[in-house]
C-alpha cells in the first residue's frame, strides 16, 4: 500500500482500464485506483482516508450518470484534504462553460481531451505528480526515479540542509 | 495495532525495572552500591531503547540524562538521595556534572562542524567545490566513480556523512535517472556514494560522532586532530581503493562514458568570502594544534562566532543545527560519566576476568560486537554504549597485568570507533545508506553484498595492522 493514490473516475470500464494501463509505470509508488461513478469515488476516498492514504491526483470524466465530473472536482476543491490534489479533466464532452467552471472553481490543473495518446497522458501525469510531490512531500529521494528526476534532484539540492537533518 | 506499538516499549521498560527491583546483592558484582545498581538499570534501559528504537534515539538520550539527575544526583528526588538502612547508597553524582554533558567539548566540536556545513551549503560552497573537483576526473565512468568517491569521502570528513550523501546524490541523480533501467553501472555509482560517505567519516575526529566519543574517553590531549588523521586517512584511502575496485568489478557499466552537469559559479559576495576563508582557516587550525596551542574543541567555536557575527548564520539557520545528533551524543556522555564516576565501569571490567582471555581476544570481541551492533542500530548509539565499557576494559588491562600492557587505551578505543563506522550492510545501518536506498536505484542486496565485503576488509586491515605494530 502506497502513501499516495491516483484515482480515475469514468463510467466506461474500457476507459478506466486503458488509463490504468497507460499509468502502470507509476504503480510502484502510487496506488492506481478506478471508480465507475462519482458515488463510488466518494466511498473510495472515505475508505482510503481511513487507511491514511492521500489523494495525489484525480483524473475525472465529465459526463457521467449521477454527479457530473466538474461538480465533483469543485466539491473536492472545497474540502481541505483534497485541495492539494492535482485535478485533471479527461473528457470529450465538457462544454466551454463547464470547463471554465472547473478551472475557476474546481482548481483544474489540466485538461486532456478524449481520445488521448498513452505516452502523453503518462508524461502529463508525471509532471503534475512531480509538482504535487515537491509541494507536499518531504522524502523526495524515492520519487525521483519515477517522476521528473531533474526537477526533483534540483529541489533536493536546494533543500539539502533540511533533508539531511531528518 | 496499538498493542503492537506499545509492546516493544513495555519490554524495554519492564526488564530494567525488574533489575531495579532486585536486591543489590543478587547481582553478580561485588559490593554493589545502590547508585551503581541504578546505573545498571539505566544502562540496560538505554541499551534496549537504542537497539529496538520504540522512540527516536535522541529521546532515549534525553531520558538517560533525566533519569540520572532524578535518581543518581545529589539534587535528585528525596527518596533516591536519602541513605536507606543497611544498604550502601554509594557516592551520588553532582547534578552539575550530569548537565555538563550538554556542553561537553565534544558537543561544541560538533556544533562547530555543523556551523561549517550550514554556512557552506547556504553559500553553495559544498556544491561548487564538488563540481570543480569532479571536473578533472573526465567522462569515463570508472574515473567519474573514483572522483565521486574521493570527493564524497573528503567532504564527509568535515561535514556530516548524511549532508554529504544528499549533496552528492543531488549531483549524480539526474544522470542516473536518464540511464536505462537496471543498468549495473548506475547501481555501482549510486552505491559508491554511501560507501564513500560512511568510510570518509572515519578519517577525522569530527567526521562522525563515534570518533569524537572515542576522544571523550581518552586523556586530554592524548590524540590530536592531526594525529587521528594520520591513522584514519591511510585506512580510509585503502578502504576506498578497495571499494572502487570492488564496485568496478561487481557493477561494470555498459556505457564507457558519462557526463555530469558540472556548471556552477562560486558566489563572490563578501559573506560568501567570509565562508570560504573561515572554512579553510578552521580546517587549517584543526590540523596545526602544535603551532598555536588551541585544541580541536577550542578551534571549533571560532567559526560559530565568526558566522553569527557576520550574519552568515542567522537565527533561522541556527535551527538547522542537528540538535538530535548533539543530544544523542550528550546522552552517551552522561551515561559514560555515570559509569565512570560511580566506579561501576572499572568494577565491571575487573569482574570479567580479562587476564585469562588475552588482549587480542578482548579487543577483537569488542570490535566485532561494535561492528555487529552498528549494522543494526545507530552508529552513535552503539559507540555511546560500548565506548565506556571499552575504555574501562582497556584501562584495567593496561594497568592490571603488567605483561600485557603494550597496548594502551588509545588503539582499543580507535579500533572500536572505526568498527562502528564499518557497519553498513543494511539500509538502516546508516543515514547515507537509507538515503541511497530510498532513491530506488539500489536494492538491499546490493548494500548487503558490498557492505559485507568492505566491512570485513576493514576489520581485517585493522587487526593485521594492530598485530604488526605490537
Amino acid at each position: 500500500m502506497n502513501k499516495y493514490i491516483i484515482l480515475c473516475v469514468d463510467d466506461e470500464r474500457e476507459v478506466l482500464d486503458s488509463v490504468l494501463a497507460d499509468l502502470d509505470g507509476l504503480s510502484e509508488l502510487f496506488d492506481l485506483e478506478a471508480a465507475q461513478s462519482v458515488d463510488e469515488a466518494r466511498d473510495f476516498l472515505t475508505e482510503s482516508q481511513q487507511n491514511q492514504q492521500t489523494l495525489a491526483l484525480i483524473l475525472c470524466d465529465h459526463l457521467m450518470p449521477g454527479t457530473k465530473g466538474v461538480d465533483f472536482l469543485i466539491e473536492l476543491q472545497q474540502q481541505g484534504e483534497y485541495k492539494a490534489a492535482k485535478k485533471v479533466l479527461l473528457t470529450g464532452q465538457a462544454g466551454l462553460e463547464d470547463t471554465v467552471e472547473a478551472l475557476n472553481r474546481g482548481g483544474l490543473d489540466f485538461y486532456i481531451a478524449k481520445p488521448w495518446q498513452g505516452d502523453e497522458l503518462f508524461a502529463h501525469t508525471q509532471e503534475l505528480l512531480t509538482d504535487y510531490i515537491l509541494d507536499n512531500e518531504k522524502d523526495l529521494m524515492r520519487y525521483a526515479r519515477l517522476l521528473d528526476a531533474e526537477k526533483i534532484f534540483s529541489a533536493i539540492h536546494a533543500r539539502r540542509q533540511s533533508i539531511s537533518n531528518d | 495495532m496499538k498493542l503492537k506499538q506499545w509492546f516493544p516499549m513495555l519490554i524495554c521498560f519492564a526488564i530494567p525495572l525488574a533489575v531495579l527491583a532486585l536486591p543489590s546483592h543478587v547481582l553478580p558484582l561485588p559490593d554493589l552500591t545502590l547508585v551503581q545498581h541504578r546505573i545498571i538499570a539505566i544502562f540496560l534501559l538505554a541499551a534496549l531503547l537504542w537497539v529496538f528504537e520504540p522512540v527516536p534515539v535522541f529521546a532515549t538520550s534525553l531520558l538517560i540524562i533525566t533519569l540520572e539527575v532524578v535518581m543518581l544526583s545529589d539534587q535528585g528526588l528525596a527518596i533516591f538521595v536519602t541513605q536507606p538502612p543497611e544498604v550502601n547508597l554509594g557516592q551520588l553524582l553532582p547534578y552539575q556534572d550530569i548537565f555538563a554533558s550538554f556542553a561537553s567539548p565534544i558537543i561544541i566540536l560538533f556544533m562547530g562542524g555543523f556551523a561549517l556545513a550550514i554556512a557552506a551549503s547556504k553559500y553553495d560552497l559544498d556544491m561548487n567545490l564538488a563540481r570543480v573537483l569532479l571536473k578533472p576526473f573526465g567522462h569515463q565512468v570508472k574515473y567519474v566513480m573514483l572522483g565521486l568517491m574521493l570527493i564524497t569521502a573528503v567532504f564527509s570528513m568535515f561535514m556530516s556523512n548524511t549532508a554529504t550523501t544528499v549533496m552528492m546524490l543531488a549531483i549524480l541523480g539526474p544522470i542516473i535517472a536518464c540511464a536505462p533501467e537496471n543498468d549495473l553501472g548506475s547501481k555501482g555509482l549510486v552505491l559508491a556514494i554511501p560507501i564513500a560517505a560512511n568510510t570518509g567519516g572515519i578519517a577525522t575526529p569530527i567526521g562522525t560522532p563515534p570518533n569524537a566519543i572515542a576522544l571523550q574517553y581518552l586523556p586530554e590531549g592524548a590524540v590530536s586532530f592531526a594525529q587521528w588523521m594520520m591513522v584514519g586517512l591511510p585506512f580510509v584511502c585503502v578502504q576506498l581503493a578497495l571499494a572502487w575496485f570492488l564496485l568496478g568489478y561487481l557493477y561494470p557499466s555498459k556505457n564507457k562514458n558519462m557526463e555530469l552537469k558540472l556548471a556552477g559559479k562560486f558566489l563572490h559576495s563578501p559573506k560568501a568570502w567570509v565562508v570560504y576563508v573561515t572554512f579553510a582557516m578552521t580546517i587549517l587550525m584543526w590540523l596545526t594544534t602544535q603551532l598555536h596551542g588551541m585544541n580541536a574543541y577550542v578551534v571549533a567555536i571560532i567559526p560559530l562566532a565568526v558566522f553569527t557575527l557576520t550574519g552568515v548564520i542567522t537565527k533561522q539557520d541556527l535551527k538547522l543545527i542537528n540538535w538530535d545528533v548533539l543530544w544523542l551524543v550528550a546522552g552517551g556522555i552522561a551515561m559514560g560519566m555515570a559509569l565512570d564516576k560511580s566506579g561501576l565501569a572499572v568494577k565491571l571490567a575487573q569482574s570479567l576476568n580479562f587476564a585469562d582471555m588475552g588482549v587480542w581476544l578482548v579487543i577483537i570481541s569488542l570490535s566485532l560486537t561494535c561492528y555487529l551492533m552498528a549494522n543494526f542500530m545507530s552508529n552513535t548509539a552503539t559507540a555511546n554504549l560500548l565506548m565506556p565499557i571499552a575504555a574501562a576494559v582497556a584501562t584495567t588491562m593496561s594497568s592490571g597485568a603488567a605483561g600485557q600492557s603494550e597496548l594502551g587505551i588509545i588503539p582499543v578505543l580507535v579500533i572500536v570507533a572505526f568498527s562502528s563506522s564499518l557497519g553498513m550492510i543494511l539500509p538502516v545501518s546508516t543515514p547515507p545508506n537509507a538515503l541511497a536506498y530510498s532513491t530506488g536505484f539500489i536494492a538491499t542486496n546490493d548494500l548487503l553484498k558490498t557492505g559485507l565485503i568492505i566491512g570485513t576488509s576493514g576489520l581485517i586491515i585493522m587487526y593485521s595492522v594492530m598485530m604488526l605494530l605490537v
